[in-house]
Formats: C-alpha cells, sequence, structure tokens
C-alpha cells in the first residue's frame, strides 16, 4: 500500500523571471511528493468512546437497579403497610365487639357476676352503712331478664360464605332490597 | 394513395426504465413506511404512549370511611369493617400446579379453596372452570380468610375490598342508629338523619398492569385518596341503654303489650341519657323484625299522654295564679259540664275532699276539670305549646312526629276539657319527659339532645352547639309542681313507682289507645313520667306501654318499671342518697 501522492499548487516563491530575448515558456508544475501526516491515535479514541458507552451503560444500570430496588422497597413497605392496618382494623373490630353492653354483661354472668338489687351505701361524713328501704314496685332481675340481640361476632362465621346453604344470614348491612325502611317523613308530612 | 398500416404502438419500459419504476415505487412505499414510523414515533407519539397506557392502567375504588356513630363513653354503636370478595381469571386457574410441579387445574384450585372455605369443592369448580376473565367466587371474607387463600398461590385468583357497615353494640340504640343497606345507602335513624355528614368522599388508584393482570412495578401510578366522613357521638349511656332495653323488653313481655319504651334524660341539658324500645331492630339484622318495628317509636309513636297532661293543667293553674296547692275541692266521681258533655273518674267513688295537691295525687279527672275550668282555652292551648307539645323536637329524627295539639278553634265541646287531662291530643314519649324536665329544671325546658358532637378520622370530639332552654313558667311554680308530683309517689297512685334511697316525683297516666282501624279505641296507653331526686332532680324518666293485656293502669305497670330503671341509672350514675322528707302539703281536707 503506498502513500497517497498528492499535487501541489506551485510554489509562489519561484516567481518566473523574463527573459528579454527568451520567448515567454509555458510554465511547467512540478510533482511533489506529500508524505501523509502522522496518524492520530485512533485506537485512544475508539477507547475512550467505548469506555463513555461503558460507563453510560453501567451508570443506567445501576440507576435503573437503584430505582427498581427502592421501587421494590416501596411496594415491600406498602405491603407491611398494608398488612399493619388489616391487623390494625382486625383488633378494632375485635376489641368493638368485646366492649358491646352485651357482652360485658355476658361475660361478667359467666364469671358469676350478679347484679346489685339491694345496694347499701357509706355515709362518707360519718361513716354509716345505709340500708335503703325496699320500694313498692321495683322488682330488678339479678341477671339479665331479656336478652338483648348481641353484635355479629355471636355469629361472625356467618360473615364467610357459605356456598351450601342460600339461608345463612346475609353479609353485615343486609341488602336494601331485602327489607323497607320505616317511614322517614312525620306522620301525614 | 393507400395508407401505410396503421402500427399499434405498444408502450415497453426498456430495462433501465423499468429499474426506475420499481425504484421509484421502492422509494414511494419507503417514504411511506417512514412516513407513519415518524409520525408514530414523533408527531403522534404521544397519543399512542397514551393509547398504549390506557390498555394497561385499571382502576380500583379507594371507599372512604364512614363516619363512627358512639355513645357518649366513646362505645362504638356503628363502624366500618373491610371484607374482601375472591375473583378469579378462569384462564389462569389452569395454570395451578402443586409443588413438584404437577398440574391440578381449576378441579385442584376448587378443592383447595374449598377447605378455607368451608364448602363443597363441587359448588366451587363451576365458578373456576372457564374462560372468563373475572368471574366472583366469593365475597365476605374476613381479612384472615383472605391470607389463608394468598398463600394458595394460585394462579388468577384475586382480591377486592370493600367496606362494609358493622354495629358492634348490635340492638342497644339500634332504633337510633337507623341502618344502610348492602349498597351503603342509609335507609333509617341517624344514619339517615346524618348522611351527608357521615359520609366520605371514595378515592380512586390507577396502576398499570400486564397481561395476567398483575400489578407493573415500575408502572404508572397515582392515587387520589379517599376523604373519611366525620363520625358523631350521642349523649346515649350505653350502659343505661342496655339496662332500659331489657327493662322494657321484660316489661313489654309481661305485661303483654304491643310496644313498651321508656326514655331517660338529664334535666339540666335536655341530653337522651337512652331511648329504649321493645320491640326494637339489630341493624346489622333489621330483616329479622317487622317493618314497623325498625323505627324509634319515642320520636315517631304519637300517642295521647293521658293522666301526665295533669301536671301541665296544674302548672297553668298556679303559673295564672288561679289556684294554689292547697286550694280544696269536693271531687264527685262524675260531673256534667254546661254543654252536657258528662266526664267521670276512673272509678266510682264518694264525693272526696281533695286539695289541688290531693287531685294530682289521685289522678282524678272530675277533680281536674273542676280546677281547670278556671283556664281559658287559650290558655290552656298556651301551656301545652309552651311545654313543647305540638312541636316536634330539635333532634330532627327521621320521621318524628310532633304530636297533635289540635288549635282552640278546632276544638268540639268535649275537647276543651279533655285536653286538661290529655285526651284530645297527642304527644311522644320524648315531648312528655321533656315537659316533665321542664318542671324538674325549676320550669326552664331544655332543648332535647341526641348528638353531643362531631369526632374526626383522628378521634377528636368538637362538642355540638347548644342552645339554651326557653323558660315555660316561673321557678316558683315550678318547685311547686314538683312538689306536688312527687305526693303522687308518696300518697298517690304511683307507690310502685318508689326508689329505694331515693325521692321521686312523677305523675301516671292512663289513657285510651285509639285503633289503629279507626271507630274507637282498642285498648289502653299505660304510662309513668317522672324524676329523681325530687330534692334535686337528675334525671327524667318516662315509661310507656301501648295496649298492655296484663294490667293497663300506669301505675300498676309502668311504675315498677320506673323504679327499676330509675334505681338502677341513679346508682350508674352516682348520684347520693336522697336527703330530707317529702313536704307535709296536704292532700286531703276535712
Amino acid at each position: 500500500m503506498s502513500a497517497p501522492v498528492r499535487t501541489m499548487p506551485p510554489r509562489a516563491t519561484a516567481a518566473p523571471r523574463r527573459s528579454p530575448v527568451v520567448p515567454a515558456r509555458r510554465t511547467q508544475r512540478r510533482l511533489r511528493l506529500v508524505l501523509p501526516e502522522p496518524a492520530r491515535p485512533r485506537v485512544s479514541t475508539a477507547v475512550q468512546v467505548l469506555l463513555i458507552v461503558l460507563v453510560g451503560v453501567v451508570v443506567g444500570l445501576v440507576a435503573n437497579i437503584l430505582v427498581s430496588h427502592t421501587t421494590f422497597k416501596v411496594q415491600e413497605l406498602t405491603d407491611q403497610q398494608t398488612a399493619l392496618q388489616d391487623q390494625r382494623d382486625r383488633l378494632s373490630e375485635d376489641i368493638a365487639y368485646r366492649e358491646s353492653p352485651q357482652n360485658i354483661a355476658s361475660f361478667a354472668e359467666e364469671n358469676g357476676m350478679k347484679r346489685d338489687t339491694s345496694p347499701q351505701f357509706v355515709d362518707l361524713s360519718t361513716g354509716e352503712i345505709l340500708t335503703p328501704e325496699q320500694a313498692g314496685g321495683a322488682d330488678p332481675a339479678e341477671e339479665s331478664p331479656v336478652r338483648i340481640p348481641g353484635p355479629r361476632a355471636d355469629a361472625r362465621e356467618d360473615v364467610r360464605p357459605n356456598l351450601r346453604s342460600p339461608e345463612r344470614l346475609p353479609v353485615v348491612g343486609g341488602d336494601a332490597g331485602e327489607f323497607t325502611a320505616p317511614a322517614q317523613t312525620p306522620p301525614g308530612g | 394513395m393507400g395508407q401505410a398500416p396503421r402500427t399499434r404502438r405498444r408502450w415497453r419500459l426498456s430495462p433501465a426504465g423499468r429499474i426506475r419504476l420499481v425504484g421509484v415505487a421502492s422509494v414511494g412505499i419507503l417514504c411511506l413506511v417512514l412516513w407513519n414510523l415518524v409520525a408514530i414515533q414523533g408527531v403522534d407519539q404521544q397519543q399512542a404512549a397514551q393509547r398504549a397506557l390506557e390498555g394497561r392502567l385499571t382502576e380500583v375504588a379507594i371507599p372512604a370511611h364512614r363516619g363512627v356513630i358512639q355513645t357518649a363513653d366513646g362505645t362504638t354503636l356503628a363502624s366500618n369493617a373491610a371484607r374482601f370478595r375472591v375473583v378469579v381469571d378462569q384462564q389462569n386457574v389452569a395454570d395451578y400446579a402443586d409443588e413438584d410441579g404437577e398440574p391440578l387445574g381449576a378441579w385442584g384450585a376448587a378443592q383447595d379453596l374449598a377447605t378455607v372455605l368451608d364448602t363443597d369443592p363441587g359448588l366451587l369448580h363451576p365458578k373456576l372452570d372457564g374462560d372468563r376473565r373475572w368471574n366472583v367466587v366469593a365475597t365476605g371474607l374476613t381479612s384472615e380468610v383472605r391470607d389463608e387463600i394468598a398463600a394458595l398461590d394460585i394462579p388468577g385468583i384475586t382480591f377486592e375490598e370493600y367496606a362494609i357497615r358493622s354495629y358492634p353494640s348490635g340492638a342497644v340504640a339500634g332504633s337510633l342508629v337507623g341502618f344502610v343497606g348492602s349498597d351503603g345507602e342509609p335507609l333509617a335513624g341517624l344514619e339517615y338523619r346524618y348522611d351527608d355528614q357521615l359520609a366520605g368522599v371514595d378515592g380512586v388508584q390507577q396502576y398499570e398492569r400486564g397481561l395476567r393482570g398483575e400489578r407493573i412495578p415500575l408502572g404508572d401510578t397515582s392515587i387520589t385518596p379517599a376523604v373519611d366522613g366525620t363520625g358523631i357521638r350521642l349523649t346515649i349511656d350505653p350502659t343505661i341503654q342496655h339496662y332500659l332495653q331489657e327493662a322494657a323488653a321484660e316489661a313489654a313481655d309481661e305485661h303483654e303489650a304491643e310496644w313498651a319504651s321508656i326514655v331517660m334524660t338529664d334535666v339540666k341539658t335536655g341530653k337522651l341519657l337512652a331511648a329504649a324500645e321493645s320491640p326494637s331492630v339489630d341493624p346489622n339484622d333489621p330483616s329479622a323484625v317487622d317493618a314497623e318495628d325498625r323505627g324509634a317509636r319515642v320520636f315517631t309513636a304519637a300517642f295521647e299522654p293521658g293522666s301526665t297532661a295533669k301536671m301541665i293543667t296544674v302548672a297553668a293553674l298556679l303559673e295564672e295564679g288561679l289556684h294554689t296547692p292547697t286550694d280544696e275541692f269536693t271531687v264527685p266521681d262524675r260531673w256534667t259540664a254546661p254543654n252536657d258533655e258528662e266526664f267521670r273518674d276512673s272509678s266510682a267513688h264518694e264525693d272526696q275532699k281533695l286539695t289541688l295537691t290531693g287531685i294530682l295525687a289521685q289522678s282524678s279527672n272530675t277533680g281536674t276539670i273542676l280546677a281547670g275550668d278556671k283556664l281559658s282555652s287559650d290558655q290552656r292551648y298556651e301551656y301545652f305549646t309552651r311545654f313543647g307539645f305540638g312541636e316536634a323536637t330539635a333532634v330532627g329524627f327521621p320521621g318524628e312526629s310532633s304530636g297533635v295539639v289540635h288549635p282552640v278553634d278546632e276544638w268540639d265541646g268535649r275537647t276543651k276539657y279533655t285536653v286538661m287531662f290529655g285526651q284530645g291530643m297527642t304527644a311522644t314519649a320524648v315531648q312528655t319527659t321533656a315537659a316533665m324536665a321542664a318542671i324538674a329544671n325549676g320550669g326552664v325546658l331544655p332543648q332535647t339532645q341526641l348528638v353531643d358532637g362531631t369526632v374526626d378520622a383522628s378521634g377528636r370530639f368538637t362538642p355540638a352547639e347548644t342552645t339554651a332552654g326557653t323558660r315555660v313558667v316561673s321557678e316558683e311554680t315550678a318547685d311547686q309542681v314538683l312538689d306536688m308530683l312527687e305526693h303522687v309517689v308518696v300518697d298517690g297512685t304511683a307507690g310502685n313507682a318508689a326508689v329505694p334511697g331515693y325521692r321521686v316525683a312523677g305523675k301516671t297516666g292512663t289513657a285510651q289507645a285509639p285503633a289503629e282501624e279507626g271507630g274507637g279505641y282498642d285498648g289502653y296507653t299505660a304510662s309513668f313520667v317522672g324524676v329523681a331526686p325530687a330534692e334535686d332532680p337528675r334525671i327524667a324518666v318516662s315509661v310507656t306501654l301501648q295496649r298492655p293485656r296484663k294490667g293497663y293502669y300506669g301505675g300498676q305497670s309502668a311504675a315498677p318499671v320506673f323504679s327499676d330503671v330509675t334505681g338502677f341509672a341513679l346508682r350508674h350514675l352516682r348520684v347520693p342518697l336522697s336527703t330530707g322528707e317529702p313536704s307535709d302539703t296536704p292532700t286531703e281536707w276535712e
């Protein structure tokens, strides 16, 4: 492989000399060998480009991994939050059922407690124990005389769907189509 | 001259021409493709991306929590609970396999689900088998059951959360709380009355999902949070409410009454401490009782108050200075008015020498007419309306009755007399209790209050604005009437209302109950309304039994219930035992 040969323009310094006797001659161009310029360090440029690309890709990947990791972390924390909310809801629901007056009365009776139907009082100023006379008409029962329908905790299993029988209780709240509401306007209104 | 045959000229392209043509066509197609590419990537890029995104985006509603309803001490009467429905993509369930990769399919999924759901796999299989992309398998699951199903890792099974209204105290104050339908729409009671406040605004969550319905972790997501409703706190004391409901149920049962109600209010503030009735509704299962038993009769049922209204007549007489508690009357068992209307007492008796206090204590109709005849018709009407009769309370309960006090010009010759002992007019149990509270509160009618304030999502309580009571009679008059009412219990018809350790004042009532179909009366309304302790009243209580078949006199059936529930409430409220003795105001004269 040979180096390219270039023709160069005539040198500006070689001005033609004029002679009064000699007819003018046609100037001849002289070919001249042009040496190639020193080759640039192409390899290092490629490496630089490659490195830049590589670094770019790596940075992109790392950023992507970080974003993904953060996203999954957020997802994980969100799941934890949901689980904790579920737990809180479950406990709140359970406490609400246990705090109902019926359940408290029921637990009290199960533990042998009875209503105080003939209380005595202590006069704080004298320390005297006062026993009120029994009234004529009052005849309070020591135990709950009538069971007031309790919370659905009594039948919470019914909240589960039972596909064997459609006769189980509907989901809490019922269906608006199943029953009619009482009048919402005054009589005659 | 012959013409040269016309040669048909055929267009033929030179090979170079054909190549050019193909080239032009190719360039044209290429331009078309390029243009489309540019259009999609450049001009229409956003729209195309938007369309693709819309295909992947799905919306899930975030239900707003409905405001809670609490009693005065924070006991929950109505709240919300999360429930889940199981939804299946039937096309994916077929991929269900065991741990070894052995395919189990829809039948295997049905078997495993049936164990958790406590049902038969044969009933579940049709719901799981097929090619539907969305099918409901079960509803009403708690989060525990949901977690158990999720642990099975059945492909295509997902869960949808929804909120239900829960009533943890069951029937306690159920008639006041009301209820909502399964669609969350309020149907009765305070749920209906305060729906604007209780209902929140649902939010929405958007996220991207893949072909199998799974959530794309890095996809677009947006959340519009739900705005929860504001709760309300009632003035109701749950312990008293529960006790009174039991007492009402027992009384209705014992006296075979159509229904029974008990109302208890704080005489100073007008706050309802309890409003019990039987039969009553359990908001968890409203369909368990008849439609007429799903409301709150204490507000909606107006009935003739009967003799309990005599306290208003007596208060008017004292306030107008027409009589004093010791004025003397000779009271016959029958009395004929100038317009020939005849009136009689509940039982025949010789002429009685009674004071005005004695007339009230013995609940004499004829004596009340003899004394009250000094009141003009306008005065009679005015005092009943002053005490709140004929006007609904400030509670504004759905379907609340204002009762009936006819204008004077509508009174016939009999009503002008009967109104003085509570016939020819109607009132609700809440109105009668409020009137008694006015007498016990020094003549100031307190505004009846059921809602004490609001409770926000963080549980912060904001008290409701209250209005000062209205003076209806002077303090002196109120004190005199209260003293006279104590003699009803001590010397009169209401001995059964006495409460051990506490002085009690009150009035019995026995009125005829008009038939539902009209055409006369078909039973009685037995009632008692009173206050305790008489020397410094704290609570006013009314007991009403509608059409009792056993013991229809208020003093026989309603007064003992009053004694029971009032004694319980006073002890529960830690009210000190009464001191002092009733006055020696005479009830008879010689």
